[in-house]
């Protein structure tokens, strides 16, 4: 799987080169991909950490449950506001 | 499985009796950095230090404390995923599996397609990158070093194990501290520079706000949520309890899972300390040089200066908000039709600081 993204990557990166693609634009791309993706698994990561049947004692107190939270909002909050301001 | 669960209570007990035995010294605690820190080094990954350098050289000191901001909601994203594999054994992708019904895995799957596609995208990246830098040290066109670097780490994780290549790694964190030394080569006006980290800035702007995504994103990046649980997992793996199984904080005594448990959060929080003040660094650092149109004296990494748009007419808006990437608001990169919402608030800059002219010159925007 990881080599497979290696190869990938690897060709497409060869590609890019070849076609002239400025690599900071796409590094930034990147970036912004992974923050509108943050929050649906920032989601999926306090749902599995704040469910007793698989953490057991170690489900979330209420420090990291706040703060995970309030992660999954600034997150979405932001990619919200990047759409709005993107349409108008 | 059932096995290993009865022998490991009894192993356990020997390595908290090791552990107790050299309770207090700090070696412990150095010896317990891994997973967490190679997980925030790696968040200073290409991409990273790539947005983090345009958030300097655009907006100046106008992103610093996002690195501020996002040190706590960091470290606790990191530890919530680190406590998921010391607590089960279990990598976030088994979890999602024990957790979520046949539907939602569905979508879950389709995210983590999505997610992998972006990975591929930045390994890509990343080789251009690496391509272009040897080709601004004049060492060949940047299409053959694209291609030596994919090839040369692919025969590295044919040829060695992971752990070898972590090892290596865990050094190369180190040359992420250059761009802590530029912090102290350049001229830094060190009280404008406290005050942009601890207050924050927004600009209602398409740049801005795509920006301060991507430096968001690039800072809790989904993926390392899955590299902190798989690198926690592979290390229990080593550790000298259970075998090569991982033994969940469950199965081992009272005393030594709070320690693992205390140990582990050590390495997490120093991980991410040590990214987010990376991070801060190489904003801090292109905002003094890059940003503030200064004679760039060492940069980091080959970076290169934001293409800019050079306006016919400097409209107020164009000013207010971009002023603080540049003075002149000549070079700024105002999109030819910026959102009409555009405003600025609470642009704090104390007197002296390299933006004050720009603010005065645009003070009627405000």
């Amino acid at each position: 799987m990881f080599y497979g993204l290696v190869i990938v990557g690897t060709v497409a990166g060869t590609a890019f080169s070849a076609a002239g693609i400025d690599p900071i634009k796409l590094l930034v791309l990147v970036a912004v991909i992974n923050g509108i993706a943050a929050s649906p698994f920032l989601l999926i990561v306090m749902l599995v950490s704040g469910n007793r049947a698989i953490m057991g004692e170690q489900t979330n107190r209420r420090l990291s449950t706040t703060l995970g939270w309030l992660t999954f909002t600034v997150m979405a909050a932001a990619a919200v506001m990047l759409a709005l301001t993107s349409r108008s | 499985m059932t096995e290993s669960a009865e022998a490991d209570p009894v192993k356990g007990s020997a390595a908290s009796r090791s552990g107790l035995s050299d309770n207090g010294g700090w070696g412990r605690y150095a010896r317990a950095l891994g997973p967490g820190l190679i997980t925030g080094a790696s968040d200073d990954d290409p991409s990273g230090v790539a947005t983090y350098a345009q958030a300097g050289a655009r907006f100046g000191f106008g992103m610093l404390w996002a690195s501020l901001l996002t040190f706590p909601l960091m470290a606790a994203v990191q530890e919530i995923c680190d406590r998921t594999a010391l607590a089960t054994g279990q990598s976030l992708g088994g979890l999602i599996a024990r957790r979520f019904t046949h539907r939602w895995r569905i979508a879950i799957g389709a995210l983590i397609i999505v997610l992998c596609g972006a990975n591929a995208l930045n390994i890509a990246a990343d080789l251009v990158a690496i391509g272009e830098g040897m080709h601004l040290l004049n060492a060949g066109p940047t299409t053959l070093w694209a291609v030596i670097a994919g090839l040369t780490i692919l025969g590295l994780l044919v040829k060695f194990s992971y752990q070898v290549i972590a090892r290596v790694f865990r050094l190369l964190c180190l040359a992420l501290l250059s761009s802590v030394g530029v912090l102290f080569a350049v001229h830094l006006d060190w009280p404008t520079v406290l005050a942009h980290t601890v207050i924050p800035h927004i600009q209602f702007t398409k740049g801005y706000l795509t920006l301060l995504i991507a430096v968001l994103g690039t800072t809790i990046s989904p993926y390392l949520f899955f590299w902190q649980t798989t690198n926690r997992v592979d290390e229990m793996r080593q550790e000298d309890i259970g075998g090569t199984n991982a033994v969940p904080l469950r199965r081992r005594l009272r005393s030594a899972a709070k320690s693992k448990l205390r140990l582990s959060r050590f390495d997490v929080f120093f991980g991410m300390a040590f990214s987010n003040f990376v991070m801060f660094a190489i904003i801090a650092a292109t905002a003094a040089t890059l940003g503030a149109n200064a004679p760039s004296t060492s940069a980091p990494p080959p970076k290169r200066p934001p293409r800019c748009v050079p306006l016919p007419v400097i409209s107020h808006r164009c000013c207010s908000h971009s002023a603080s990437s540049d003075p002149a608001c000549s070079r700024s990169r105002c999109s030819p039709a910026p959102a009409p919402r555009a405003s600025r608030v609470s642009w704090a800059n104390p007197p002296g600081s390299p933006t004050a002219s720009a603010k005065r010159q645009c003070s009627t925007a405000s």
